[in-house]
């Protein structure tokens, strides 16, 4: 290890040019650095989205039906700790049930004080506490996560859309959208996969063909056209939610993408490993199934976790459907002549949720590929 | 020549089996009764709506009126020109596409330029470099494209100052009515002149060609070629003046002309694209050069050459090679993400076709011209990279 002086020396000033650059780099950072908080602190009026939080997260739910967002996001915090508590070795219990504590003594104070809403702000940090606590429990496994992902993602769609007219919008939305893409593109995809890489020339045929068309359209098309075709193939008097069409092209577009990962997981695993469970007497689905599958899907799961922040990231896409997710929420309150001038505090803030969001997920993508090295 | 290893579940080893033979037919049945089930009920469903499914629509005059990018006209003889609201839907989609590929090429050339320095930020040695590369890629990488094309569109492009107040810069006019920048123009006293720079080009080719490989010429014949067309174009300036003006562009109070314009529409999603793309980019470049096994380092030290000799001659004509397939995919995710232009308005392929859908309602026709241009575009980008890799492994860069 060297001191700093030395690795000063050798990291930023090497030699004159670099010197300079280093000097030029550190300036201009610390501008920029100084200008936004002088911004975010004097003369920002984050009131705009003080004041539109709802809708920026819920969209235009309305107010008797407010519950379901925060039970929705209740649920949802729950599983995001207790994911966090799965891939995270600090369990120590004391610490989590202390903050747990510490937690219902300040939502009990905001509630005494008269602050709800910065009670259940609380009481959702509070079930992110929890969950994390219940990874603790020797019985929470991988595919117990799983299964508990799945059924969350049913509920969630359950409270978040109970008819038509009082449908969720804004960030909720995404998460939402988000979640069924990840859950029902994954099992066509590993089939899609599974067909690309058969022997059987008519399957592996009809799975490159699917893969590669949607592979070169744009999302945004596919989206528009499973909007679109939906309601003219069902008869007349059935009818079909926006959600329902969006989630649908979500779901067909990137088991196309899905499938394209695992091939790269299914070949990656060596020829010996079929060889041997044949030798062993397997049949080719069990051998596929115990054998090639696990260890396929073992490996490309860090990119199965980017592909989820692709899938988020793109979510936004749903406008051109006329759904309300949270970039066109914001893109509404712009619209609204009172807010014209906090233009640059709505694209902030919703730059800085974003950011936070991909930071949590390609922070948990990097553990697990670091966990997956280790064994 | 030795057998090849016969390996289980790979493709065409084996003999069918009958059962086998019956789940094939089985799975492309499937897929073709979904195919014409889809097709069925989408042609039944037209017909309950009555619209029969036809593209005389392509020929209808299509009254909109489109300002940006040239349309085909085939009239008299085949030409490039401005669109007119009396021409058909079919000339207004062929301007859609002709704008989608002008976003697309110049958004490849100029998101790979920047993808490069951003990437070479990256390999630094210079921490404070190397970080704030990084900052930029994650910043960049890690939010939706669709809110960086509005924060480009609404909060860049259309806050810089209008026409009147407009920054001038090297005789670049940059305003919320558009950019300008100055361009070459080509001078009447040169009739030829484009005919003359394809012929340029060919003879250079052909020079390379006919002697790439030839060990006495093969590295002097591309100079001399080179020298030759050089003293040609020099004679024939001499003789005609000078083939090419630059063309300044001039602001009056509500508009400018002349120069190469980019309306506010164009240059929102060109920033977005390129931005956006030469992020990833800067990641395949730093991941290829560190894919470089750090041996190839070690050797290029103990031969004794430095690091940035080792970087040109060593490091980097092998990272080029790991380079160029997902560098396509890269161009390929740009040429699809122009579809996104519809969100503020730029008249790309897709914005046209949703455009022409609405007024006439032929939204299922367009479907098929609409993936046709997509699969047509991915198709000449991937054909084009194939032939430079299969140029880049010739060289024996390998």
């Amino acid at each position: 290890m060297m001191g700093f002086g030395a690795w000063c020396r050798k990291r930023l000033f090497p030699d004159a040019l670099n010197g300079v650059v280093s000097l030029a780099v550190l300036a201009v950072l610390a501008f920029l650095l100084y200008a936004l908080c002088r911004w975010a602190l004097f003369s920002a009026q984050w009131q705009v989205i003080t004041q539109n939080i709802r809708f920026l997260m819920a969209g235009s739910l309305p107010s008797p039906d407010i519950w379901r967002a925060w039970t929705a996001g209740a649920i949802f915090m729950f599983m995001t700790g207790l994911s966090l508590g799965k891939l995270l070795p600090i369990r120590r219990i004391p610490l989590l049930l202390g903050g747990l504590l510490l937690l219902a003594l300040a939502i009990a104070a905001m509630t005494v004080i008269g602050q709800p809403q910065w009670a259940l702000v609380l009481a959702l940090a509070a079930a992110a506490n929890t969950g994390w606590l219940c990874a603790a429990h020797p019985r929470s496994t991988s595919t117990l996560l799983g299964t508990a992902w799945v059924v969350t993602t049913i509920v969630m769609w359950n409270i978040l859309i109970p008819g038509e007219s009082k449908a969720v919008g804004g960030l909720l939305l995404g998460l939402l959208i988000t979640m069924v893409a990840v859950i029902f593109s994954f099992p066509v995809g590993v089939a899609l996969a599974l067909g690309r890489t058969s022997r059987l020339p008519g399957i592996r045929l009809t799975c490159v063909c699917y893969i590669e068309l949607i592979r070169s359209l744009p999302l945004i098309s596919i989206l528009y056209w499973a909007w679109m075709v939906v309601p003219l193939i069902l008869p007349g008097d059935v009818r079909i939610s926006d959600l329902v069409r969006g989630a649908v092209g979500f779901t067909l577009f990137y088991a196309a993408y899905v499938a394209e990962y695992v091939r790269g997981g299914l070949q990656g695993v060596p020829r010996d490993q079929v060889n041997a469970a044949k030798s062993l007497g397997l049949n080719t689905f069990s051998s596929m199934y115990h054998i090639v599958l696990p260890q396929a899907l073992r490996s490309v799961l860090p990119a199965l976790v980017g592909n989820v922040l692709d899938i988020f990231n793109n979510v936004p896409l749903l406008f051109i459907i006329g759904l309300t997710e949270f970039v066109r929420a914001g893109q509404v309150l712009l619209s609204n002549p009172q807010h014209s001038g906090q233009m640059y505090e709505v694209y902030v803030f919703m730059f800085a949720v974003y950011l936070a969001m991909a930071t949590l997920l390609s922070w948990s993508s990097r553990v697990v590929e670091a966990r997956l090295g280790y064994h | 020549m030795a057998r090849k290893p016969r390996i289980p579940g790979a493709a065409g080893q084996g003999r069918a089996r009958p059962f086998e033979i019956a789940i094939q037919i089985l799975a492309v049945g499937v897929a073709v009764a979904i195919v014409a089930g889809l097709g069925a009920s989408i042609y039944h469903g037209l017909e309950r709506h009555n619209i029969p499914f036809s593209f005389a629509f392509l020929l209808q005059t299509s009254g909109l009126h489109l300002t940006e990018g040239l349309t085909l006209d085939w009239s008299h003889g085949l030409a490039l020109r401005p669109f007119a609201s009396t021409d058909s839907n079919l000339q207004a989609l062929v301007l859609g596409l002709y704008n989608t590929i002008k976003v697309a090429l110049t958004g490849i050339v100029l998101s790979t330029v920047l993808g490069l320095l951003v990437g070479a930020g990256r390999v630094s040695l210079n921490w404070m470099l190397s970080r704030i590369c990084l900052g930029f890629v994650e910043l960049i990488r890690n939010t939706p494209l669709l809110i960086q094309l509005f924060f480009w569109y609404f909060a860049v492009v259309l806050q810089l100052p209008p026409l009147r107040a407009a920054a001038h810069w090297y005789g670049t006019i940059i305003s919320r009515q558009g950019i300008y920048t100055p361009a070459f123009a080509v001078s009447s006293s040169w009739p030829l002149f484009w005919p003359a720079v394809l012929a340029s080009i060919l003879l250079f080719g052909g020079a390379l060609w006919a002697f790439a490989g030839k060990r006495r010429f093969g590295r002097a014949a591309p100079l001399a070629a080179v020298v030759a067309i050089a003293a040609a174009w020099l004679a024939v300036s001499a003789w005609k003046g000078a083939p090419l003006s630059l063309d300044v562009p001039v602001a009056s109070r509500f508009r400018a002309s002349g120069g190469i314009p980019f309306s506010p529409e164009f240059s929102a999603i060109l920033l977005a694209l390129v931005v956006y793309t030469s992020a990833f980019i800067a990641e395949i470049v730093r991941g290829s050069i560190e894919a470089v096994s750090g041996g190839q380092w070690m050797a290029a030290y103990a031969l004794g050459l430095k690091r940035r000799q080792s970087m040109t001659s060593v490091i980097l004509p092998q990272a080029f090679r790991v380079m160029v397939p997902p560098l396509v995919n890269q161009y390929l995710n740009l040429a699809k993400n122009t579809s996104l232009a519809i969100a503020i308005g730029f008249p790309d392929l897709f914005n046209i076709y949703g455009t022409i859908a609405n007024q006439t309602g032929r939204s299922m026709e367009g479907i098929l011209i609409v993936m046709l241009a997509y699969l047509l575009i991915n198709w000449l980008i991937s054909l084009l990279m194939n032939l430079y890799n299969r140029r880049l492994l010739a060289r024996g860069w390998r």
